[in-house]
């Protein structure tokens, strides 16, 4: 599946990653998954003003939010809010697995072995400890940096020019605060890009996956930078659409900003399929010529 | 892998039809269903001379049918008042009325919706520009309704409509009675929201009348009474204080106004959280004191 020729070009390996993925279209089904588990808590989360689910969710909502927002249209400005809090656990202990498990997929289908999803399950499984520690890491630098990141806005917010380089600043950091995240997402998975093939193809644990993540992003920092970049670019309509949603959801319906977190969470099936099988074959890559 | 997917989507619609079934009845259809009227009703209200009178029917016969379909929903309550405003853009006057005094009927054991109906069906008459059956409905809400948000802001409204008119005679009579209304509505509900909001109007009547003295002392006499009290929360307390300090500072050019009141607060709870932030107060004022500094209001 890996070609040589791909060596480290962007382009030829995001394509490559592409092609591997309309070939090898059982890659995309840990990612569906995903989508499946983020879509089922989205479903939830929609109801969670609604008889039954309003029993429980209604006296949380009522004390972070207030009484209004349990009522229509106001439940909409809270869903993307409770939407992005259920994401956490999902990530921290269902996506990274699943994100490993295609890794697994990939490695096997490089092999010319025969795997299917369940088999792979089974492989990847008994590494699920440093997965998971995995991705807790890496959510925790995204916190920190997103702290740091709201200390900005909150400075942001006590200047009160209106004009000149100082407004520019503040309209900046605070216009800009999505793509910073976005941003950000990019540098993190840049950061811990090998840590997921290490862990489950190489069977190496936490800590020395970490080292060798670290080694093998040397000289392929920017590289492998890219590669993550340029597929989450695609992510950027779907933030100027979130962006504009209480213009969008005023002209059209409330209901519009559901529609909007079902199209976010569709986009990111295609995004990390990419990325990740772009980021596994260039690890394989890497491994067959070293 | 495809067999897989279609379990995952069936799963999904699945979850999405049960889920919706449940709530099939709710308020949340009665508030969606609302809210596309509310939507319509909005741009109407935006020029109503520009409007159709067979717009105007359609839209109530819109509200209509929530309310026909949906009679026991406590959302409903609300769709009365907008059919009822509905046919006063249309400038139907008596059936606006007709609506609203419905609600009375229907609803008597909800003051708030029925004092909101009655003032509406005030406003009716003043739109019509039948003052006297106007203030007649007025005055009835203050009676009828004294401790409902609605009654209780009538008095002050009613004076502020006679200023607003320049009715100097009547305004100042409006303004006593509201005066003498409040401080028995506060006197007979001492550490209640009722009292607490009561001393809240009461302030307000002195600051419309440039009364700066009495509405510091009322100002005084809230943070006092209610220090203790949920009421009293950080942001009400915190306009209060700057409010007499303006006044102190501004109006009155006296800065032992305020400092006498902060000091009585302090002398009577001197571990409440907030006497060392009046205390600090009190030292800014002091210092202004001491170097002389006049403070002119901000540009």
């Amino acid at each position: 599946m890996t070609s040589k020729k791909t060596g480290k070009q962007v382009f030829p390996l995001l394509r490559q990653s592409i092609n591997a993925l309309v070939v090898n279209p059982i890659i995309l089904f840990p990612f569906l998954t995903i989508a499946f588990f983020q879509l089922v808590i989205l479903e939830i989360l929609y109801f969670s003003t609604r008889f039954p689910l309003v029993a429980f969710f209604g006296p949380l909502i009522r004390r972070l939010w207030g009484e209004g927002y349990l009522h229509y249209p106001f439940n909409f400005a809270v869903l993307p809010m409770l939407f992005q809090f259920a994401q956490i656990p999902i990530y921290i202990f269902v996506s990274s697995f699943l994100i490993a498990v295609a890794m697994v997929m990939i490695a096997a289908i490089n092999n010319d072995q025969n795997i299917n999803f369940r088999s792979a399950c089974r492989k990847a499984f008994p590494q699920y400890v440093h997965i998971v520690l995995a991705a807790i890491i890496s959510f925790v630098i995204f916190y920190v940096l997103s702290k740091i990141y709201g200390v900005a806005i909150w400075r942001a917010l006590k200047i009160g020019s209106k004009s000149g380089i100082f407004f520019m600043i503040k309209m900046i950091v605070l216009r800009g605060a999505p793509y910073f995240n976005l941003l950000m997402g990019v540098v993190i998975t840049t950061l811990f890009a090998f840590v997921l093939p290490i862990i489950v193809i190489e069977k190496k644990k936490i800590l020395s996956a970490l080292i060798l993540n670290f080694k093998s992003l040397w000289r392929s920092w920017w590289f492998i930078f890219l590669v993550v970049l340029f597929p989450t670019l695609l992510y950027v309509p779907v933030l100027i659409l979130r962006n504009n949603m209480p213009v969008i959801a005023n002209t059209f319906f409330p209901g519009i900003k559901f529609l909007a977190l079902i199209l976010s969470v569709l986009f990111m099936v295609v995004i990390d399929g990419v990325v990740y099988t772009a980021i596994t074959m260039f690890y394989l890559l890497k491994r067959e010529n070293q | 892998m495809r067999k897989n997917l279609l379990i995952y989507a069936a799963i999904l619609a699945g979850l999405f039809i049960f889920l919706s079934i449940l709530d099939l009845k709710g308020d949340y259809v009665v508030e969606q269903k609302l809210w596309k009227v509310n939507r319509l009703y909005a741009e109407v209200a935006k020029d109503p001379n520009a409007v159709s009178g067979k717009t105007f029917d359609q839209l109530a016969k819109k509200y209509q049918r929530i309310i026909n379909q949906y009679p026991k929903s406590d959302v409903v309550q609300g769709a009365y008042l907008l059919l009822g405003e509905v046919y006063l853009l249309k400038k139907d006057y008596k059936t606006a009325r007709e609506k609203f005094e419905s609600v009375v009927v229907k609803y008597p054991d909800n003051k708030e919706l029925a004092a909101e109906a009655k003032a509406r069906v005030g406003r009716s008459y003043e739109l019509e520009n039948k003052w006297p059956e106007a203030l007649k409905v007025y005055r009835s809400i203050i009676k009828e309704y004294p401790l409902t948000n609605v009654g209780m802001s009538t008095p002050l409204f009613l004076a502020g409509h006679y200023k607003n008119k320049n009715d100097y005679q009547n305004a100042m009579q409006a303004y006593a009675e509201a005066i003498q209304f409040y401080r028995n509505l506060a006197n007979q509900n001492p550490d209640t929201v009722f009292g607490f909001n009561a001393l809240r109007f009461l302030a307000n009547c002195y600051l419309d009348q440039n009364r700066w003295k009495e509405a510091v002392d009322v100002l005084g006499e809230t943070l006092i009474s209610y220090a203790h009290s949920s009421l009293l929360n950080v942001p009400r307390a915190d306009l209060m204080i700057k409010t007499i300090n303006m006044i102190a500072a501004f109006q009155l050019k006296d800065n032992d106004v305020a400092v006498n009141v902060y000091r009585k607060f302090i002398d009577k709870y001197p571990a409440h959280p907030l006497s060392s932030y009046l205390q600090k107060m009190i030292d800014a004022f002091t210092k202004l004191e001491q170097e002389g500094v006049q403070v002119s209001p901000q540009k």
